[in-house]
């Protein structure tokens, strides 16, 4: 086609517009960072069950004999939503699958980004029928509780489902939902019928499991997504007000009194706190020996007293995000963080190793010795074996690993890669 | 990227979200005073940049017949044509990058930084996925107020500033009709037929490209580029008044030999009618493609003589 003398200027001009355009553009998607999320693995019975990023759940059967960990199935629960460009207008691609699955009898049970709650059975030959739709995306894991699985939204609201029910999406137990008044990105927590949930409206709530009354709630000063931790009748959480508290946990008497009707909630009073972090808490914590290990998104992890949080023990130092809730194998302590190193943490001493894991070759280098290439962050929760003494852990950023690390000979047995897994 | 996050993004999205914290939880309230604060403290460079902008374009006028002669002169001496050209913007005080001056150019360029933090700052306060809220955790200070109202809702009307354009395209159309006002009132008709052709290429495509961004970006983003726009606008009123807004389009160089009613424009009149190029952006922009337009027709045309 020919063009015109005066066209072809005109084209020029505008493909000098176009490539500002496409300049600008550039410029501004340059900012997506890579996908990562947490979906951490557990281990039942020599499988090793994980989410992955596309929304995948897999199953991997560990043979000991050879060290080694083979697919045994994969099947795709839900997508994986947002747009990779970032100018669909997110930073971050958000992930098919958030939480931990969860084993009941011979069903793995998952909550979805995309809101759903479905099973895939043990051996991988079936799913479920019709899933529960929730109506809002689910970051946290699910927890399951005798014949009841307790799960939060992104709508500020729990569900208990009875799992004896023949079908999923039929299976609402009487009650429920419970609605709070924000966001629920963490995983419900239940103890002598009590479910502990926090809110992003600033609130933890205690709630009679069985009727799904409100209990108490006590209040911070900011949203909360770190998921409690309840121990010897305390409850611990910390919240993006940068404060870690302690509140006593909700007693029979005052259960009971809730599952009946008329019951007004009380507003829980503060135990003790803590005030001197950096940043936001984000994770569950951990109690061990009379100490509550909290990790924090300054790179901390606070070791408190139990008995009133306020008392500093001691502080271990990462250069990264501690999202992932500290686990304890072998005795030690062992945090993950952002940094992409694992920390093995002497308690009585707080004295440590760190390993970071080569993201190419697999390799762990113990600090201050360091891998060739960038180790890849730990945000999802870990799996500590204690009968085998092997750490599990899901490694995201670009690539998207399972490590089995043996804690005996601090050695990489075997890894998995889940961002490359065959269909079946 | 973390010298930037530092200078830009932080105090940006600390600001945004006191800002949306203190208007009752909303952030489309807080996009909208945070435009105003971010126009307020340009607003001195703003009103620099549109009278140089005024100035130049008054000198141009000025040294428009002088060109014309030197054109005609040296019509068989590109070479000499430009030298001569230079000089007589050096006399005239005119500087040869003048047109970068131009506050549709310098003005968007001073503010892209803006957008791309405002853009990460929109993102990461409206928290799509948990892994961008993580990320506001190491973006924040430690104001309580900053934190108090996250996670924040992005509902303002009928928009949700989180996600991408508008689902009635309302605001890309707003956007794209405030950058058009805004860019044919610092545009004034010329005699030129190349330099109309361009003045009107600019006037189609600049507010389709905003219109675009848009409709692809978060529709916080173009809430910042319509209250921003609507604030140019009443600017530029008080400095040129409607300008080239109302101004019929001028007619031909060779078919008029200007009876001073083709242009009713309030400013810059005259200018326009003895065939001054336009005044602002379009003229910037203009002037440089024309520019090289011209050289390689005059480097082309050099060429076949010498064949």
């Amino acid at each position: 086609m020919m063009l015109s003398k005066a066209t072809k200027p005109r084209l020029s001009r505008a493909f000098l517009l176009l490539l500002v355009v496409l300049i600008a553009l550039g410029a501004v998607g340059c900012s997506a960072a890579p996908s990562r999320g947490w979906s951490g693995p557990l281990v039942s019975d020599n499988v090793l069950y994980v989410g992955t990023l596309q929304g995948k759940i897999l199953a991997l059967d560990l043979i000991a004999a050879d060290a080694t960990a083979d697919q045994k199935w994969v099947e795709e629960v839900a997508q994986r939503s947002g747009g990779g460009f970032s100018c669909s207008g997110s930073v971050s691609m958000a992930m098919g699958i958030y939480g931990t699955p969860a084993l009941r009898d011979d069903k793995l049970y998952v909550g979805a980004y995309d809101g759903n709650v479905l099973w895939v059975s043990r051996d991988g030959t079936s799913v479920s029928r019709s899933n529960f739709d929730t109506g809002g995306q689910i970051i946290g894991s699910v927890a399951i509780d005798g014949d009841t699985l307790y799960v939060g939204n992104s709508k500020g609201k729990v569900y208990a489902l009875d799992l004896t029910a023949a079908d999923l999406a039929n299976s609402l137990r009487e009650g429920w939902p419970f609605k709070t008044g924000g966001e629920i990105w963490s995983t419900p927590v239940v103890v002598d019928k009590v479910v502990y949930v926090a809110s992003a409206d600033h609130c933890l709530y205690a709630i009679d499991a069985e009727s799904g009354h409100e209990i108490w709630r006590f209040e911070t000063e900011a949203a909360i997504m770190s998921t409690p931790l309840v121990d010897n009748g305390t409850v611990y959480i910390g919240g993006c007000d940068r404060k870690f508290y302690s509140i006593s946990a909700a007693t029979e008497p005052e259960r009971v009194a809730a599952a009946g009707e008329g019951y007004s909630p009380t507003v829980r009073q503060l135990k003790s706190v803590f005030e001197g972090a950096d940043n936001w808490f984000w994770t569950q914590a951990l109690a061990y020996n009379g100490q509550i290990w909290a990790g924090c998104l300054d790179g901390n992890v606070y070791v408190l007293d139990a008995e009133n949080v306020a008392n500093k023990i001691d502080e271990v130092s990462t250069e990264g995000m501690v999202y992932a809730p500290p686990v304890v194998l072998g005795g030690l302590v062992i945090v993950g963080s952002q940094d992409g190193m694992i920390y093995l943490i002497d308690p009585d001493t707080t004295d440590y190793e760190a390993y970071a894991f080569d993201s190419k070759t697999y390799e762990p280098f113990k600090a201050p010795e360091e891998p060739k290439n960038k180790p890849a962050p730990i945000f999802a929760s870990m799996f500590a074996d204690e009968a085998s003494g092997i750490l599990y852990f899901h490694a995201q950023d670009g690539y998207h690993t399972v490590y089995a690390f043996e804690l005996s000979t601090r050695q990489v047995l075997w890894h998995f890669r889940t961002d490359k897994i065959k269909s079946d | 990227m973390g010298f930037l996050n530092l200078i830009l993004l932080q105090p940006i999205l600390n600001i945004l979200l006191v800002l949306s914290n203190v208007l009752f939880g909303n952030f489309g309230l807080g996009v909208i005073a945070l435009t105003v604060i971010v126009r307020l403290v340009l607003l001195p460079l703003t009103v620099m940049q549109l009278r140089g902008s005024k100035k130049t374009s008054e000198a141009m006028n000025a040294v428009k017949p002088k060109l014309e002669l030197l054109k005609k002169k040296y019509a068989k001496n590109p070479q000499k044509l430009n030298q001569e050209t230079m000089k007589l913007y050096k006399e005239a005080g005119i500087s040869p990058m003048g047109c970068l001056s131009s506050p549709m150019l310098l003005g968007t360029v001073i503010q892209f930084p803006i957008y791309i933090a405002l853009y990460r700052a929109v993102i990461q306060a409206l928290a799509v996925t948990p892994q961008d809220f993580l990320g506001l955790s190491q973006n924040l200070y430690s104001w309580s107020l900053a934190t108090e109202g996250l996670p924040i809702s992005g509902h303002f009307l009928w928009l949700n500033l989180g996600n991408n354009g508008d689902p009635y395209f309302v605001l890309p159309i707003l956007v794209a009709g405030t950058q058009w006002i805004a860019q044919k009132m610092m545009t004034q008709p010329s005699t030129d037929p190349q330099q109309q052709s361009m003045n009107t290429m600019m006037q189609i495509m600049m507010p389709l490209m905003l219109g675009f961004f848009t409709l692809t970006l978060p529709a916080g983003l173009g809430l910042y580029f319509l209250v921003s726009q609507i604030i140019t606008i009443i600017i530029q009123y008080f400095i040129y008044g409607w300008g080239g807004l109302f101004a019929k389009a001028a007619a031909p160089e060779a078919g008029a030999k200007h009876d001073g009613k083709s242009d009713k424009g309030k400013a810059d009149t005259k200018a326009a009618s003895q065939g001054a190029p336009p005044v602002a952006g379009a003229k910037a922009a203009g002037s440089i493609f024309s520019g090289l337009l011209d050289r390689l027709k005059r480097k082309e045309g050099g060429k076949k003589k010498r064949d």
